[in-house]
């Protein structure tokens, strides 16, 4: 089996147009969250007025014409896989030994809306030709391995908001097991539509602190009311350590492990007592040859819902147990907010970087740590040892579970 | 309202710009879509769409 490594990264969110503008603004403790000023908002009266919006409008950085024909998850897509592979040195790759994993929760769910008004509001002939490839799911992997040539496979994980590590844990194992050289992975999301958000907040996962947006997602806090949705995307060039080393990449770093599993328990609330969850990091840890002593970093998934952020302490009880002192857990939804699809990308995006820099970004709106939830969340960066492995977790409704372990 | 020759080539040339990035002024009475301009069958559906909201 061969070592699979990170060799390029890109990034499009709340907090950043780029990787490491985003990076920069998350140990910064900026929040991406803001009120929402569309004219929808107004209109249907939606219970919820926030979200984190991607800092840099996708229309700034693609052509008119790419723009038009790709829904706005795939502009998103898009733009961090070009950022991801322009930063690995744009590596020569066979397009048959090159592979696409991208993700997304929720698919192209502006284009499917919009195109159903023009048929109520105007008839069949009014509705555009490109409205499938636009909306379906794998629309964004379709774009990102249309663009790069990629002749090994176009994939999409749906699920949830743990399709993004799901998708890096698919392109992971594609490379290290030699099917591929280069995989290009990632998730996106373009979700903040008046539907989405209406649906999210009648079953009370949504915060409600309108007035007071950047504050609003504040992962274990005693007063977190629940997720802020985000937009964006994030992409990782995932290369067999040998290839790249022959070609003189940078690495930013290793991935040792991941893992899958399924709750079964629940369609949306996660299992309390956090097995499969649990299961999942002993896994991507069984499968990267380490224990747990051996993690330093977890960026936890941490949306800020009264429950989830529980369960998932509750589980990482079960892996970690005396030793859950020693980590140093980040969640970054307390900036970016929850980019759903997009989440797991953009976490594995932060926690290279927190390895490669040794710096676990700070936890911003933590002002009373819930008590129930005793984990060491440092306010600002603090300093990692070298050589310990980092993992990031991110979960989904449906019971999913993913993974991911770093070195 | 009658379009001269001139504004309906205009406004296609406009169009097809929009839509594929070809630059309007390749876009020419004794050009092909196809052939010329390299204009797939899907683009061109979107292009008549957009041609038939703008009568």
């Amino acid at each position: 089996m061969r070592r699979v490594v990170v060799t390029g990264i890109g990034a499009t969110t709340p907090v950043g147009g780029t990787a490491q503008q985003s990076w920069e603004n998350l140990l910064a403790g900026k929040s991406g969250v803001n009120s929402l000023g569309q004219e929808w908002v107004e209109q249907y009266q939606l219970p919820v007025t926030i979200a984190g919006e991607a800092m840099q409008p996708a229309s700034e950085v693609l052509a008119p014409h790419e723009a038009k024909r790709l829904d706005p998850s795939s502009q998103f897509a898009l733009i961090s896989a070009r950022e991801a592979f322009a930063d690995a040195g744009s590596p020569e790759v066979d397009p048959v030994r090159m592979s696409v994993d991208f993700a997304t929760g929720i698919g192209g769910v502006w284009t499917l809306l919009d195109a159903f008004d023009t048929l109520k509001e105007r008839g069949p002939r009014r509705v555009m030709p490109m409205t499938v490839p636009m909306l379906m799911p794998n629309g964004p992997a379709a774009a990102v391995g249309m663009h790069f040539g990629a002749k090994a496979g176009v994939h999409t994980a749906v699920s949830a908001c743990a399709s993004g590590n799901e998708s890096i844990a698919n392109a992971f194992h594609r490379v290290k097991s030699g099917s591929v050289d280069l995989a290009i992975a990632g998730g996106a999301e373009a979700a903040i539509h008046p539907l989405p958000i209406a649906s999210f907040a009648a079953m009370q996962a949504l915060s409600k602190r309108n007035d007071d947006p950047t504050r609003a997602s504040r992962p274990y806090d005693v007063d977190r009311d629940g997720f802020v949705m985000g937009e964006g995307a994030a992409a990782l060039i995932l290369e067999d350590y040998d290839s790249a080393v022959a070609r003189g990449a940078t690495i930013y770093a290793e991935i040792v492990g991941a893992a899958i599993t399924s709750d079964s328990y629940h369609i949306t609330a996660p299992d309390p007592e956090g097995e499969g969850a649990s299961r999942a990091m002993l896994a991507a840890l069984a499968e990267a040859e380490a224990s747990p002593s051996d993690v330093q970093h977890v960026n936890a998934h941490a949306t800020s819902t009264p429950v989830g952020d529980i369960a998932e302490f509750t589980a990482l009880k079960k892996v970690f147990g005396k030793n859950i002192d020693d980590l140093v857990v980040s969640a970054t939804k307390a900036s970016t907010g929850h980019l759903l699809g997009g989440a797991g990308a953009i976490e594995a995006v932060f926690t290279i970087m927190a390895l490669s820099t040794q710096t676990a970004p700070g936890t911003i709106n933590l002002d009373n740590q819930d008590p129930e939830i005793p984990l060491n969340v440092p306010k600002t960066s603090a300093s990692l040892e070298a050589g310990k492995i980092a993992i990031s977790n991110s979960f989904g409704f449906g019971g999913h579970n993913a993974v991911l372990a770093f070195r | 309202m009658a379009h001269s020759e001139a504004d309906v080539l205009a406004g296609l040339a406009e169009l097809v710009n929009e839509e594929t990035g070809i630059a309007a002024d390749l876009v020419q009475p004794e050009k092909s879509f196809t052939d010329d301009l390299d204009i797939d069958s899907i683009s061109m559906m979107t292009i008549v769409v957009n041609a038939e909201g703008q009568v």
